[in-house]
C-alpha cells in the first residue's frame, strides 16, 4: 500500500472529476460537495470508462406521481448502459451487495507535511502552503 | 509520511462521453477487452446492429419508386422544418431509450464523419473495429414499427426504398456489412417481389419481417414467401420492437416495462403461431431467426407450449414432435439483450436452445442495452468451441460467409 499525491485541492471544483493513471491503474478523483473520493475507471458491468459518464443525482419517490431529485452530484452513471454508482462508496445503487467498483482511500494533506521525508511528489511541484489530495493504493 | 514515488500519478485527458464523442473513443475499453481476449483470430459476426436510417431520410426518399410519393416525400423534406421523417409511424416523442439523455450513444451520434464514404459506412466500420467484429448485419431503427402503419402501401414504398438505398449507399461500399432486407409483410405479393428482386444483391443474406404487426404469420398468403426463401436457402428473421399503440401493451406506463415486454411479446406471438401451425413441418429447410428479444422468453415458451400440446395435440395436428423441439432445431436466436443477472437461468437457457448450433452473437450497437462479444467469451460454462460457434461460426454457416476473420484489432 503506497500513497500517491494526485491533485492539488484547489484544482478540482465541486462537482468536477479528474482521471489519473497511478500505479498502473486508471483512477478517477471526484470532488463531491467539497469532499474527495476516488474510484477505478472500469465499470464492473462490461468494463466501460465509468468515470466519463455523467455525474447525476438520485430520483426518489415515496408515492405514485411524486418524484424528487436528491443527492445531486453523488452518483456517477456509466456511459455505456447507465448503471449508477455511489461515488462515496463505489457501490452500485441498485445492487450494492454484489456490484461495486473499486474505491480507494483519499486524504488531504498540507504541502508542508508532504515535504518532510525522502520522496518526490508526483507530477507537480509541491509547495509548502498548499493542500494536496493523496490516494492510497 | 511515506509517499511513493515509483509509480507516479499521470493525468489522463478526461472528457465526459457525450453525443459528440467518437465511437472509437466510447468503445475504447471494448477494444482493449477484445485484444486481451485474442479476438484477432476469432470470427465474430454481429447479427444485429443498427443504424439510424432517418438521419439519411432526405436521401432515402429519393429511392422511392412511385413518382408521386417520391415527389411528395422530397418536397416534404425540402420544405418542412423540425418535422419527423416522411411517412413514418413511430410514436414520436415517446422515445425514452436514452433514459432522458443519460445514455449518449443512444441519444444521438454526432461525431465527425468525414472520410468520403456514407456516414453509415464510417460509423459501422468504427464500431466493427472497436468491438472486434468481422461481419455486421445492419438493421434500421424507426422503420421497425412500419408493420403497424395505417397505410399498408407505405410499408411497400419505404421498405423498397430502404433496401435500394442501403445497398447502393452502404452495403456495396463494404462487403463486411450485410442486411436481412426489409420484407413488406403487410402486402404479401410485394414481399414476393422483394425476394425476387433483392436476393443475391450485394450484402443481402436473407430477409427480415419487423415483428410489430397484427398479422398472422401462418396465413395462407405467406406460404409462397416461405417456399421462395426455403428454395433460395435464405433465412427469414423476425426483428422485435415495441409500439405504444399496440393495444395489448397500452397500459404500460414505463419505458422500462415497455422495453422488457414489447421486444419479446411480438416474437412470442409469432413464434406460437409459427410452431402450432406447423410452419417448420411444412418448410423443414426454412431457417427462422428471432432477433432482439433476448433469451429468457424461450425456456418459458418451450415449457408452456409443450405442456399444453401434450394435453391438446389434436389442435396442432401438423406437429410431429414437441413444440420445443422445433424451437431448438429449426429456429435460431440472437443473443442481445442477453439476460445475465441469474447465471444459472442463462446456462439452462443455452442448454435448452442448443446454443452451440442455434445461437448467434448480436451487439445491438449503438442502442442503450448493447452487448460486447466478451459477454459470450467470459461465460464460465461454455466450451471454447461453443463460444466460437456463438460468436461467429454459427452465423457463417447460416449465412454462407467465409469463416476466415477479416478484422484488424
Ligand atoms: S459497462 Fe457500465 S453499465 Fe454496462
Amino acid at each position: 500500500m503506497a500513497r500517491h499525491v494526485i491533485a492539488k485541492v484547489d484544482e478540482l471544483e465541486v462537482g468536477k472529476s479528474k482521471l489519473v493513471k497511478v500505479a498502473g491503474r486508471d483512477i478517477a478523483l471526484f470532488n463531491v460537495k467539497g469532499e474527495f473520493f476516488a474510484i477505478a475507471n472500469r465499470c464492473p458491468h462490461e468494463g466501460a470508462d465509468l468515470c466519463r459518464g455523467q455525474v447525476v443525482g438520485l430520483a426518489e419517490s415515496d408515492e405514485p406521481g411524486k418524484y424528487r431529485m436528491t443527492r445531486h452530484g453523488e452518483l456517477v452513471r456509466c456511459p455505456w448502459h447507465g448503471w449508477e454508482f455511489d461515488i462515496r462508496t463505489g457501490k452500485s445503487w441498485c445492487d450494492p451487495a454484489r456490484t461495486r467498483v473499486k474505491s480507494f482511500d483519499v486524504s488531504v494533506a498540507k504541502g508542508g507535511a508532504l515535504a518532510e521525508g525522502p520522496y518526490q511528489a508526483e507530477t507537480f511541484p509541491v509547495s509548502i502552503d498548499e493542500d494536496y489530495v493523496i490516494v492510497e493504493i | 509520511m511515506d509517499i511513493s514515488n515509483k509509480d507516479r500519478a499521470r493525468e489522463l485527458p478526461v472528457q465526459q462521453i457525450d453525443v459528440f464523442t467518437d465511437t472509437r473513443d466510447i468503445l475504447a475499453h471494448a477494444n482493449r477487452a477484445a485484444k486481451k481476449r485474442g479476438f484477432e483470430d476469432w470470427l465474430i459476426c454481429d447479427v444485429d446492429a443498427h443504424h439510424t436510417e432517418t438521419i439519411s431520410w432526405h436521401e432515402l426518399v429519393q429511392y422511392i419508386e412511385d413518382p408521386v410519393i417520391r415527389h411528395q416525400a422530397m418536397l416534404f423534406h425540402d420544405e418542412k422544418m423540425g418535422t419527423a421523417s416522411y411517412g413514418l409511424n413511430g410514436d414520436m416523442g415517446l422515445k425514452y431509450q436514452d433514459v432522458g439523455g443519460r445514455i449518449p450513444h443512444q441519444a444521438g451520434i454526432r461525431e465527425k464523419v468525414d472520410d468520403g464514404v456514407h456516414r453509415d459506412v464510417t460509423l459501422s466500420r468504427r464500431a466493427m473495429s472497436a468491438l472486434g467484429v468481422d461481419y455486421m448485419v445492419l438493421f434500421p431503427t424507426p422503420m421497425l414499427t412500419l408493420g403497424l402503419h395505417p397505410q399498408p402501401e407505405m410499408e411497400v414504398y419505404l421498405g423498397r426504398a430502404y433496401n435500394r438505398w442501403l445497398i447502393d449507399k452502404v452495403l456495396s461500399k463494404d462487403d463486411r456489412l450485410k442486411t436481412l432486407a426489409y420484407l413488406p409483410f403487410n402486402v404479401p405479393k410485394e414481399a414476393e417481389r422483394t425476394i425476387e428482386e433483392f436476393s443475391g444483391q450485394p450484402g443481402v443474406i436473407g430477409f427480415c419481417v419487423p415483428s410489430v404487426r397484427h398479422k398472422a404469420v401462418h396465413h395462407n398468403d405467406y406460404m409462397r414467401i416461405y417456399a421462395m426463401l426455403e428454395e433460395r436457402n435464405l433465412p427469414i428473421a423476425f426483428h422485435a420492437a415495441y409500439h405504444w399503440q399496440d393495444q395489448s401493451l397500452a397500459t404500460i406506463n414505463r419505458f422500462l416495462g415497455m422495453h422488457a415486454l414489447g421486444f419479446v411479446w411480438c416474437n412470442m406471438v409469432h413464434m406460437t403461431n409459427w410452431i402450432l401451425n406447423g410452419i417448420p413441418e411444412r418448410f423443414p429447410k426454412l431457417k427462422s431467426i428471432w432477433v432482439e428479444s433476448g433469451l429468457a422468453w424461450i425456456p418459458f415458451l418451450m415449457q408452456r407450449l409443450d405442456d399444453q400440446y401434450l394435453m391438446r395435440p389434436s389442435e396442432a395436428p401438423q406437429l410431429k414432435k414437441l413444440p420445443s423441439e422445433y424451437m431448438r432445431e429449426n429456429c435460431w436466436y440472437t443473443t442481445q439483450p442477453m439476460e445475465t443477472v441469474n447465471m444459472k437461468a442463462l446456462q439452462l437457457t443455452l442448454e435448452m436452445i442448443n446454443a452451440e448450433s442455434q445461437l448467434l452473437f448480436a451487439s445491438d450497437w449503438p442502442h442503450f442495452d448493447f452487448d460486447l462479444p466478451q459477454e459470450i467469451y467470459d461465460l464460465p460454462f461454455l466450451s471454447e468451441q461453443a463460444k466460437r460457434n456463438i460468436l461467429g461460426l454459427n452465423a457463417a454457416k447460416l449465412f454462407n460467409l467465409d469463416p476466415t476473420p477479416r478484422k484488424t484489432l
